[in-house]
Order: C-alpha cells, then structure tokens, then sequence
C-alpha cells in the first residue's frame, strides 16, 4: 500500500510519517511532481533547473517528513518545500531581491537607477538574512501576490499570526502592499 | 495584460487547476472572478497544460532518476550509521585506554603559573623557566610595547599563525594538539588566554615561563565560553599600559568568535623586562578607564572574578619575560 497515510484530503498520518519509504516519495512524486517542477520552474525559469531542483525537493522529503510535526495538507506542503529550496538557490545567487518590484519598496524611486540599484542591494542582504519562514512569506506576499489567508496556508500558521508577522516584516523591511488592497 | 490587483495569485491558479486536494477550495469571490477574467482562465489553462507535459516529458524520467538516488540515498545514511558506529567505539576506547594516562602526565606538569594565566601549563619548551627571569627595569618612553600588525583578515598573517579567518586554532608544526585539549588545567570553562608566538618562521604556543624577545610577534586568543565582551590590556616593562583590544578603545569590544584570535599580530619592541597581557571579560562592555588605573604601576591586576564599576568581570592575566637576543 503506496502513501495510505494520505486519508481523504491527504492528511498526513503519524505513522506512515515514522515509516516514510523511498516507495512512498516515488508516489509523491509520480502524484504531485507537477506542482513542484511549476514551482521551480516559475522561481528558476530554467526548465533545467527546475528538474534537477524536483529532485532534491524530494529527495529532502524523505529525511524532513519524518520529523515534521504538522503537515496540514500535502500540497500546501509541497508548495512551501518547493518554494522555499528555490529562494536558497536564488539567495546563493544573490537574487533574491529580482522577485520584488520597486513598487514593493517604500520610498524607492522607478525613474533612479542608482537609487534602485541601492534599494536592491539593501533589500538582497535583509531577505538574505531572514529565516527561511520569513523569506518565504516575505516572497509569497510581496513577491507573488498571495493573500494573507493563503501566506497562512502555504505556512501552516493562522491568520492572526500571519498579520503579526507580515506587518513585522514590513517595517523591517521598509515595504509597502501594492496588490490585494487588504491582503485578505 | 498585466494581472490586477483582483486576478488570482499563482497558488490560488494551482488550486484552480488541481481541482481538490487542498485545505481549502478558491472561495466564491476568487471563483466568480474566474469566470470573468480571461487572464486568470488562460493562466489556469496554461497551468494544466504544464502539467500534462510535465506527466508526458518529465515525469518518465525523473520518476527512475528520483527512484535511483532514492536508494542510492538509502544505502549512503547505512554507511553513515555504520561508520558513525564505528567511530564512535573508537573513541570509546581511546577515551578509556589512553586519556587516563594522558590526564595523569597533564596534570603533573601544572604549575602556578599556568592556573593564574590560564594559559595551560604543558610542557614549556625554549628552555624559559621562572627562574631565567631578568631584567625588569622599568623604562618609561612613549613607545608602545607591542606594534599592530594588519587587522582582522590581514593578508599578512605569517604562516602558521592563527588569523581570524582560521577556523580552529592549532598552532603550526610542533603545537598541534587542538585547542580545547591544551587551554584547560584548572576549571571547566574557565576563561584564559593563548598566546600564539612567530619567532622567524617558528610558530608555536607560548608556554608559562617561556622568555620572549625582540622581534617576536604575538596572535592573543581569548577563551571566555561563558562572557560576551572583552577588553584586552597590555602593561608593558616600564609600567605602562595600552589598551590592546579594541585598539586604543575606550570600552570592551564583542569577544571573537570561539578560536579566533582577536584582530591583528603583535610584533614585541625592544624593551626589556616582564609584559602582562590583562584580559577582562564580561557580559556587558565595560568603560577601559576604569580599568587602566587599576593595571598602571607595578601592581598588577590579579586573576579572578570581581566587580568593576558595578559590572561582574572576569579577569586572566598571561605573563611573560621579554628577554634579550
């Protein structure tokens, strides 16, 4: 029996976590490769890339499930997995900061390359100093366009908590919400 | 067509897309503007489209690839186990068979010396004892005992020496037992200080006793596992005493990281006599003033733990004798 932890909406089960095979990562990966190689494949935008870094989300699974507390929903998971292997690879090519626009920034000016290419540099190294939960949640909302709601999701955290932490990371930051109006 | 601030976020297209699965269907609002929005159906489009060929051209493939290093994986964490198990009899029995041994032959060669510096008190080596101490005639001239050399991650680190960007400390050639096996005689994690010597191109660890000269330039380690802040002290022969660390600073600076030596070598003048490297460590930085005073003349600030201007601090002196060529 292939994943028969994942009952009715894929929640995860303590014990195939304690006994998460390599047969097992094969089946997430044959049931939702997809997802993970549009993730890379988005974030990298090399078709390359994005399957050899598939492979390592995966292969990083099979060590991480098994010490993971609370996987709400697999493909929740596997967004925030997938998403996250991506931004430390464009955090060691110092790219992080190309997935926000200067309209993210407060103050920044559009029509100043130098001023942009100040704000950019700035930005590199806070993002590159977050934890990988802040990085990702600074990317899901300012980068993408996520809801608060959905951060919440992606991030397994609730709604409240996610407020708390994105206004934290906006003033950190200097940033400022540009889509979604309320976020909501 | 740019998206709007309304369109869908690339997690709500993957819902759209996926179909169920997810902790939570699109809602109403994000499922009506899918009916009207004809970037936001494209995108889903485009979504599903990815998919199939994901299925089509990736999946084959990968799925093998991923099944092979899956395994390979598998067996590797194995080795790992096994030779971790391995090693870790080893250990055992070298810390049963040979360390009593060796414990035995450390602690006979402690001296009073070394307690009070901290510096451990192994084996000296230069034939320097307490009793080839000289000279200690105190001449007053403005010139500092000891001459910086570079900063922190100077390319000019002599070989051998630890600089800040080594990563644990070993001196080279003969001294190369690690650190942590040499800094400790007395207490556990007692604070003290090492003392890295580069005679030509000798490097070695100083040594209680051992006599010093001219010319010799100095790397000062602090050991302080539990303080945050130092302030380092140089009392020269003639008395005077130079704020070493931070350089002509007027408080502590931050302790280096644990192995790392504070920033720059110091080359020894030519002055003869007894030069004492007072170190005071503590949580909080503390003023140099109310410390200098205290190291000035001949009495020199003895070891120990005491308050200072109502901060806790932690003070080791390292001692030696500055010897003629």
């Amino acid at each position: 029996m292939v994943c028969a932890g994942w009952k009715g909406g894929l929640q995860y089960d303590r014990r195939v976590r304690e006994t998460m095979s390599a047969g097992q990562v094969e089946e997430l990966y044959r049931q939702h490769g997809g997802l993970v190689y549009r993730r890379c494949l988005a974030l990298l935008r090399d078709p390359d890339e994005a399957r050899s870094a598939v492979q390592e989300v995966f292969l990083r699974i099979m060590g991480r499930l098994a010490h993971e507390e609370a996987v709400g929903n697999i493909r929740s998971y596997l967004f925030r997995a997938a998403t996250n292997h991506c931004l430390n690879l464009l955090r060691d090519r110092r790219k992080l900061a190309d997935c926000l626009d200067c309209d993210h920034v407060a103050g920044a000016r559009r029509d100043d390359p130098h001023q942009q290419m100040a704000w950019r540099d700035r930005l590199e190294a806070c993002l590159a100093g977050l934890s990988d939960r802040d990085r990702l949640a600074v990317h899901l909302y300012w980068g993408e366009g996520l809801t608060q709601d959905e951060v919440a999701e992606v991030l397994g955290l609730n709604r409240v908590t996610v407020v708390h932490l994105l206004a934290r990371l906006r003033e950190r930051l200097r940033l400022k919400d540009t889509l979604g109006g309320d976020g909501t | 067509m740019d998206r709007t601030a309304r369109c869908l976020s690339s997690y709500a297209i993957e819902k759209a897309a996926g179909g169920k699965g997810w902790a939570t269907p699109l809602s109403q609002e994000q499922l009506a503007h899918l009916e009207i929005c004809p970037l936001c159906a494209e995108r889903v489009r485009q979504t599903r489209a990815a998919e199939a060929e994901f299925r089509s051209i990736v999946l084959p493939d990968g799925s093998a690839l991923l099944a092979d290093r899956l395994r390979h994986r598998r067996s590797e964490r194995f080795l790992a186990w096994g030779l971790s198990g391995a090693v870790a009899a080893a250990a055992v029995l070298v810390a049963v068979l040979v360390l009593p041994q060796g414990g035995g032959s450390e602690g006979t060669r402690s001296n009073t010396g070394g307690r009070e510096t901290g510096i451990p008190a192994v084996q000296p080596h230069g034939g320097g004892s307490e009793g080839t101490r000289g000279n200690t005639g105190g001449r007053e001239t403005g010139i500092p005992a000891v001459q910086p050399r570079g900063a922190a991650g100077d390319s000019e680190k002599p070989s051998g020496m630890p600089g800040p960007d080594s990563g644990r400390l070993e001196g080279a050639g003969r001294q190369a037992m690690p650190v942590a096996e040499r800094s400790y005689t007395g207490l556990k994690a007692a604070s003290s200080l090492i003392l890295y010597v580069k005679r030509g191109q000798d490097v070695f660890r100083h040594e209680p006793g051992t006599p010093l000269r001219p010319g010799d330039e100095l790397r000062v380690v602090p050991v302080a596992p539990e303080r945050s802040c130092i302030l380092l002290l140089l009392r020269d022969a003639a008395g005077d005493v130079q704020i070493v660390y931070p350089w002509n600073g007027k408080a502590s600076g931050p302790l280096p990281e644990a192995g790392q030596p504070v920033a720059g070598a110091f080359e020894l003048d030519e002055r003869i006599g007894t030069e004492e490297w007072v170190a005071v460590f503590s949580d909080v930085p503390i003023e140099a003033a109310a410390l200098v005073g205290k190291v000035s003349g001949s009495s020199v600030e003895k070891a120990g733990r005491r308050v200072v201007a109502g901060v806790p601090v932690e003070v080791v002196v390292a001692r030696y004798e500055k010897v003629g060529p």
